[in-house]
């Protein structure tokens, strides 16, 4: 499974890489951005995409956009990681067609399982 | 040779934690300036964007490393500043709330990071933070209004946004009890799960669980079932359900049976008390029934297990004596015996004994016909004594109590005090919003009287929209001031319907002083609380004696 892992924050890919790098079923690329999560997903082609909703400059769901109006790759399942605050913020996240939406803070042991579901749910 | 690969992942997720670290640092410090510069302007300004970046980055990250804490402490700042910004407030309104919220984090931050992630800590329960409630709800609208109304019944609550922080603050300390919304982002009942799944795991004992939704299908239902829901709650509901809820659940179990034997065979009669110990009952040993009136009095069993063959007088003698007392009408009396000879049996049952058990017995017999009997009577003292409702003493129970903590108090030269307490426009309340809103006003005050008065103190429904209360050991001076706060924490409770309501309520209280009869305490008492509605309601007035001025 491809695996692409979009955040801003350098801790935070750090510990995602950290937490995939034994699993061996999981193909993991990491993005800082949105435009290098756009690119990433039309040359990598990932199966799943995790996606920090609050980024400076490109955010989530215009990254989610920009993807969708792609030529390539464009229907790839998109989750979103976020640390949102209010219910009706998720609701509107999950309208945006992500296919769940992940709280942050996250336990970074729990997340190889976490991202199996979410692929099986896809699949 | 190489380390053990879990020695070497622990080493390095260290290392992680170690970097993070220093970066955390760096934030909460930009975060605490950039608050500084937002205080001279506004949160919905350039500066207020550029702190909520920073706060929602240390509020979605520090969880992950272990600082599951200050994740939620930030959270906590973050929905404060979301709230100052999109109801266009000034800054400053928040200021202590945030101050305060920075000031934690920064006496959080030495203790480092919870050893979390790779090798779990030890979990101690400790019973005597008996009030605290864990809150897994990520509404913090919601979070913030339920610990409100909770604190009012005497809860202690900490709110955590998401199963991920609850977890770590599980991992350091169980509290009494969690409520858990089941529609967290993770997925439905995700959240709830992974809480239970934690908990079975690493504890003995169940921890009394609340599950909330706004779903009320049998399979959400059966999921929250098999996910360990004790009670299941459907929005909306009150926060004084809520409390309902989390009372019953951390009631402590019910006191044993009380089990008087009488019995002349002191080690048939130690058999029998070890035996019925055995299954949780207490028991009171007499191997004279000569003490049987005393041991009655003072003991009030629930149960009499007697011997019929006694030197002195017969079991069936002593019966009678019992059936004599008019309070003792009800009390339950079983023979022990080895009479087989059924017209004897039936002739000793005449004499208003209960049962006829023939010995030898079986220790599972004995405490079988015991504990359904004990039950059953106990069951009737509670119709007979209680409110059905409310479960507290009914109108002629309170006033027999009220009797007898008198005699006590005049004897004792103690003082005490009697309240009667009278919900403010009740009847307003029933017609606009009908009789089972009512009702629930009715739970909450019993409730709020239960959570907050002493463990002595005694409380009853006197009557429809009316309580009484009866405080040992207490001056009037005292009673007010307890007594006020109650009226002031009732008002905060809001009763959600069609529109949402608050209500409050009058109280007169009266002292034993000056007084010749228990009558004339509850008349002053009545009269007290007269004076509260005719100025105006919502308040404690305390009877003093017209002074006379010859």
């Amino acid at each position: 499974m491809r695996l692409l892992y979009v955040d801003d924050e350098d801790d935070i890919r750090a510990v995602v890489d950290f937490a995939l790098e034994d699993e061996s079923d999981i193909d993991l690329a990491l993005a800082s951005d949105g435009p290098q999560a756009i690119a990433l997903n039309a040359s990598f082609l990932p199966d799943l995409i995790l996606l920090d909703v609050m980024m400076p400059g490109l955010d989530g769901p215009a990254t989610l956009q920009c993807i969708r109006e792609g030529a390539i790759n464009a229907a790839v399942p998109i989750a979103f990681i976020t640390a949102k605050v209010q219910r009706e913020e998720v609701a509107h996240l999950r309208s945006l067609g992500a296919v769940d939406v992940i709280e942050k803070p996250f336990d970074p042991l729990a997340l190889p399982q976490r991202i199996r579901e979410l692929f099986g749910k896809k699949i | 040779m190489t380390p053990p690969v879990n020695e070497n992942k622990q080493e390095r997720f260290r290392a992680l934690q170690e970097k993070f670290a220093r970066g955390l640092q760096a934030n909460i410090e930009e975060m605490a300036s950039l608050w500084q510069s937002v205080l001279l302007q506004s949160c919905d300004s350039s500066l207020g964007d550029a702190l909520r970046r920073v706060v929602h980055g240390i509020s979605g990250s520090a969880g992950t490393f272990g600082y599951a804490a200050i994740s939620a402490t930030v959270r906590r700042i973050e929905y404060l500043l979301y709230q100052c910004a999109t109801e266009g407030k000034d800054p400053s309104v928040i200021r202590a709330q945030v101050d305060a919220l920075i000031q934690e984090i920064e006496q959080l931050m030495p203790n480092g990071p919870d050893v979390v992630a790779v090798a779990p800590a030890r979990i101690e329960s400790q019973p005597n933070r008996s009030r605290l409630v864990y809150l897994i709800e990520d509404d913090f609208m919601l979070a913030e209004e339920l610990s409100r109304q909770l604190e009012v019944f005497n809860w202690e609550i900490q709110c955590f946004g998401s199963a991920v922080e609850a977890i770590g603050a599980l991992r350091k300390f169980i509290p009494a009890a969690i409520v858990v919304d089941i529609g967290m982002p993770e997925g439905e009942l995700a959240g709830a799960k992974a809480i239970q799944q934690f908990l079975t795991s690493k504890l003995d004992t169940h921890l009394p669980s609340v599950f909330i939704s706004s779903r009320y299908d049998w399979q959400a239902r059966l999921a929250a079932a098999r996910a360990g829901a004790d009670i299941y709650l459907r929005k909306p509901f009150d926060g004084s359900e809520l409390a309902a809820a989390l009372l019953r659940l951390t009631e402590p179990e019910d006191e044993p049976y009380r089990i008087l034997i009488v019995d002349d065979n002191e080690m048939l009669a130690d058999h029998y008390a070890s035996v019925l110990a055995g299954a949780g009952m207490q028991t009171w040993v007499l191997n004279d029934p000569v003490g049987l009136l005393a041991a009655i009095e003072n003991y009030s069993p629930e149960l009499v297990l007697m011997d019929v063959h006694m030197p002195g007088c017969s079991g069936m003698e002593a019966a009678s004596v019992i059936r004599q007392d008019l309070d003792l009408i009800g009390l339950p009396i079983v023979y022990l015996s080895t009479e087989v000879e059924k017209a004897n049996q039936t002739a000793a049952m005449r004499r208003g004994a209960d049962d006829f058990l023939i010995k030898p017995i079986s220790d599972q017999d004995l405490i079988v016909s015991v504990s359904t009997r004990a039950t059953r009577f106990r069951g009737l003292a509670s119709v007979m004594n209680r409110d059905s409702m409310t479960k507290l003493l009914n109108h002629s129970a309170i006033k027999n109590r009220l009797d007898s903590e008198y005699a006590l108090a005049t004897r004792s030269k103690q003082p005490l005090t009697f309240a009667m307490i009278d919900i403010d426009h009740f009847k307003k309340v029933n017609d606009s919003y009908g009789h089972p809103v009512g009702d629930r006003v009715i739970r909450s005050l019993s409730q709020l009287l239960k959570q907050r008065l002493r463990k002595y103190d005694v409380i009853g429904r006197y009557g429809g929209e009316e309580f009484a209360v009866i405080l040992p050991n207490t001056t009037a001076d005292q009673a007010k001031e307890v007594l006020n706060a109650l009226r002031e924490q009732f008002t905060h409770i809001v009763f959600r319907t069609q529109s949402d309501f608050t209500c409050s309520f009058s109280v007169g209280v009266a002292a034993v002083d000056d007084t010749n009869t228990v009558d004339e305490m509850i008349a002053n008492a009545d009269k007290a609380l007269y004076a509260s509605k005719a100025q105006g309601r919502n308040m404690v007035s305390v009877y003093v004696a017209a002074e006379s001025i010859d």
